[in-house]
């Protein structure tokens, strides 16, 4: 591995494009899509010849979009009364 | 979350102890309230105490509120002490683990990890209980740093200002706690998923 770790790094900073762990860093900011148009297209560039990053930036987006899929829980109108009521208690002994 | 002026007249209802001013409180931030308690927390029986403790901290506390941050940052930042306060009386200071092997490892810039796609088909599994159950879990073992950060930005979708606002952070170290929380989520659930 630290072989072809070697030739792939040499490789990526011949020619200047991103390595697996800046395109890592610039994941956050590649989902905002605020990054400069040149480093959106280094970062498309570089999962096109890097699969594994490409596994890594399809799960990494999945985990951002968690939210999409957990229930959002609310209150009962009953237990928002009565906290209003125990709120107006509250007010007078204050 | 209200407007500008809404936000100043709710401030001043308050103050005045008016009712509608109460109401408005409860209408506008309860059920938010309570759902960043109970992503702390897990318990609902907790996160509604913390929610009335809140409330009345608000009472008694609104009279001094100077107005330097929105009343909303300030109702989200007393939610988030509270519910850490609360969550260390019942769990102890939990301790510190170790979640580097979770983070990605590089030789020269190179990714090493065995990366493995648990993307395929995650849409239907995510609507299942027993995946709720578990993101659940992964987020309460967060770091409590990283998990107040990943909860307020990821899961409650509040923008990166008022989240740097509520926890009194920078915006680097913001991003980076969310960045970090997002990593070793996204690990968790590949060893679970794709062992």
């Amino acid at each position: 591995m630290r072989l072809e770790s070697l030739i792939h790094g040499i490789l990526l900073r011949t020619f200047q494009l991103l390595t697996c762990d800046q395109m890592e860093k610039l994941s956050y900011d590649f989902l905002e899509e605020r990054l400069p148009k040149y480093r959106m297209a280094q970062i498309h560039l570089h999962l096109i010849t890097c699969p594994q990053c490409l596994r890594f930036m399809r799960s990494y987006r999945k985990t951002r979009g968690l939210n999409e899929h957990l229930p959002r829980p609310k209150l009962d109108p009953q237990f928002k009364e009565a906290m209003f009521q125990f709120l107006m208690a509250e007010r007078r002994t204050h | 979350m209200a407007s500008k002026l809404e936000e100043t007249e709710l401030i001043e209802g308050l103050r005045r102890g008016r009712e509608d001013a109460y109401r408005k409180l409860i209408d506008l931030y309860s059920d938010k309230l309570y759902r960043l308690a109970l992503r702390i927390l897990r318990q609902e029986e907790d996160a509604r105490e913390i929610l009335q403790e809140v409330f009345v901290k608000v009472l008694k506390k609104v009279g001094e509120f100077q107005g330097g941050s929105s009343l909303y940052t300030w109702l989200y930042r007393v939610t988030v002490n509270e519910s850490l306060m609360r969550r260390r009386e019942k769990a102890g200071h939990p301790k510190e683990e170790s979640f580097e092997d979770l983070l990605p490892h590089y030789e020269f810039g190179y990714l090493i990890d065995d990366t493995r796609d648990w993307t395929q088909g995650a849409d239907k599994r995510f609507e299942c209980e027993e995946f709720h159950n578990l993101v659940r879990q992964l987020v309460d073992e967060l770091p409590e740093e990283l998990k107040t950060a990943y909860v307020l930005k990821d899961l409650e979708e509040i923008s990166e200002d008022e989240v740097c606002g509520i926890l009194d952070i920078t915006k680097p170290t913001m991003k980076n706690r969310v960045h970090r929380a997002r990593l070793i989520l996204r690990k968790r659930i590949e060893k679970h998923y794709a062992p």
